[in-house]
């Protein structure tokens, strides 16, 4: 019998915790619809406001704003809206619809909170207006040449008490609200029972304007499961909310091929913030500054593909070897995305690690080729490495299966072949060196094939396009680069660019 | 740096299984295309061939997609030949130094 006594207490201590904690997260889950239905009415008056105010910009006219208003605005609960203007002393009441603003019969009051709003597209919300009955204000002062504000006004209920009609979903539940995160009677907006809430209770805040809403519930009877479907506050009669609710659909009407503008322009706007993240990405990983190199003029150029938003894996680098010497590395890593960027900086950062470590190029390719294993991880990077000695007069160049660096001298142009090793990732070993001399004043270009490569071209043509496009008298490397990619048409390439110039005195 | 235009297609066709497989690829190999004859290749892996023979008499232009393609190929058998190449594809498989991997035949 003992057993069977401790049996039935743990039975119902478990009963009554479980019913307890599902009673809890119940008046969470209520509170949190309760005050997300709330927050969502929000937009509703700021648009209206919203439609006010560019009435009045777009006009001018006092006159034709309260024709706006009262034909718009009419049968909504707001009980007043007003047009301010900013003066050189503070704000003027223009104009006013349904009653007068009760911030304009309190000097002091309507004086302090005007000199507080701001351009901003945020809903401005002032304290509880005392009087009777109390008022909640909102001002709304997007940014305008003509320096108006617009203003509206909303009753609270009576006594500042309302009543949850037996039908509502929310019956069971007494709520309070609050405008602010202080729960003290000066703040409170309205509520169903006696205030201060006591005992089991939840609170939710919601954003409201440049302030928040504090919705503080506690359950009246034990809360039964409700139907998941989402009951509008509006079944709260009267009150703030009920006219925020109105205005919401009223607002709706006026402002929904706006929102589809908006939409639109926002997915627009989205696509290219993705772009742009890519972009920032692919330019964080390529050097932020080229190191000088006495009397040398060095530029590069990065013009991301024009399809998709993926990033390319083009790259260029200079890196210094001494006072007259210096290593340069321009490569293109297969495929295209995040991975292929990131094989491409651990190119990057391996080839400067080889090239200051005193390997020549050709030895530099040889050691990048034992980094990347195109059968495992199914990348390949075409690379041509050059050492520059400015003293002796020589670049020693070595090509991993990349397009051949062109020389400009005295304004004609040719490509330097270097015999091609197979591409980083296919094969071990290093390709062959070739020295070449250099004259005085020379520039020398080396790219990526998304600068020439055109469909239905062979190679051959697109490196003599090339060399044509190069031809000719350039005042500066800078010049010259910005000469290529407009002579060949790279302004909207469809596969990334890299180009890097090399101007030696 | 193509101008836009249709969208490319290439196609891919085994014409003969078995340890000496030969397969046909035609059209435009580039980053979008190159998808559509992938799962082609695939399965012609799959038989384990020893040797490709590759007839591309019908191929008009690659990119490093497709030479990514041909050398997914080359890694997982013993030799690869390309017959019938193009100048223009030709040129490509030259100047990537890939000559040595990919047999042109003449």
């Amino acid at each position: 019998m003992a057993v069977g006594l401790a049996i039935t207490a743990v039975l119902s201590w478990a009963a009554f915790t479980a019913n307890d904690r599902s009673t809890s997260s119940l008046l969470a889950l209520q509170a949190r619809q309760t005050a997300s239905t709330l927050s969502a009415a929000l937009p509703g008056i700021e648009s209206q406001l919203a439609d006010a105010l560019t009435v009045a910009v777009d006009t001018g006219s006092p006159a034709t704003f309260d024709r706006f208003v009262s034909n718009h605005i009419a049968g909504v609960k707001l009980a007043s809206v007003s047009l301010w203007q900013r003066t050189a002393g503070g704000t003027r009441l223009l104009t006013y619809a349904f009653s007068k603003p009760r911030l304009a019969t309190d000097g002091s009051a309507g004086r302090a909170f005007f000199a507080s709003v701001t351009p901003s597209t945020t809903l401005q919300v002032t304290n509880i207006l005392s009087g009777s009955p109390p008022r909640v204000g909102y001002a709304l002062n997007e940014p305008n040449p003509a320096g108006y504000i617009v203003y509206g006004e909303s009753d609270l209920p009576p006594g500042k008490r309302i009543t949850v009609p037996p039908s509502s979903p929310y019956h069971q539940l007494g709520i309070a609200l609050y405008l602010g995160s202080r729960l003290d009677r000066s703040h409170l907006i309205e509520s169903s029972v006696p205030t201060p809430i006591t005992g089991s209770r939840a609170t939710v805040t919601v954003p409201f304007g440049d302030t928040v809403l504090t919705l503080v519930a506690t359950p009246l009877q034990p809360l039964a499961p409700t139907s998941s479907r989402v009951l509008p506050w509006i079944a709260l009669a009267g009150g703030l909310a009920l006219t925020l609710a109105s205005v919401t659909v009223a607002g709706y009407l006026t402002r929904r091929r706006r929102y589809a503008e908006a939409l639109s322009a926002r997915l627009a706007a989205l696509y290219a913030e993705q772009r742009s993240v890519a972009e920032t990405l692919q330019h964080s990983l390529l050097p932020q500054a080229l190191p000088s190199v006495r009397g040398v003029d060095v530029a590069a150029r990065y013009l991301p593909g024009a399809e998709g938003v993926d990033i390319g894996g083009d790259w260029y680098d200079v890196v210094l070897l001494g006072e007259d010497r210096f290593a340069f590395v321009v490569g293109d890593v297969s495929g295209r995305g995040v991975r292929a960027a990131s094989v491409m900086a651990s190119l990057r950062f391996a080839a400067r690690g080889f090239a200051l470590e005193g390997h020549g190029p050709a030895s530099i390719l040889g050691h990048l080729a034992r980094t990347l294993d195109f059968a495992s991880e199914g990348f390949f990077a075409t690379v041509l490495c050059g050492v520059i000695d400015i003293g002796r007069r020589e670049m020693v160049l070595a090509n991993a299966g990349h397009l051949p660096p062109i020389v400009v001298h005295d304004g004609t142009a040719a490509a330097v072949e270097v015999p091609p090793g197979p591409p980083i990732g296919i094969a071990e070993g290093a390709p062959t060196e070739r020295t070449v001399a250099l004259a005085a004043r020379v520039v020398v270009v080396a790219y990526t094939d998304g600068l020439v490569e055109r469909r239905g071209e062979s190679l051959d043509n697109a490196i003599e396009r090339l060399e044509q496009a190069a031809s000719g008298p350039s005042a500066s490397v800078d010049d010259l680069l910005d000469r290529l990619l407009k002579g060949l048409g790279a302004n909207a390439p469809s596969d990334d660019v890299a180009v890097l110039g090399i101007g030696i005195p | 740096m193509t101008e836009k235009e249709q969208p490319s297609t290439a196609e891919a066709e085994v014409l003969e299984a078995g340890p000496v497989a030969r397969v046909r690829l035609a059209g435009e190999l580039d980053v979008s295309s190159v998808e559509g004859v992938r799962p082609v290749i695939t399965s012609l892996l799959a038989g384990e061939p020893e040797q490709v023979v590759f007839d591309l008499g019908g191929l008009e232009f690659t990119d490093s997609s497709g030479i990514a393609l041909l050398l997914v190929v080359a890694n997982a058998v013993e030799r690869v030949e390309l017959h019938n190449v193009s100048p223009i594809v030709r040129q490509v498989v030259e100047k990537t130094g890939l000559g040595g991997v990919l047999v042109v035949a003449q």
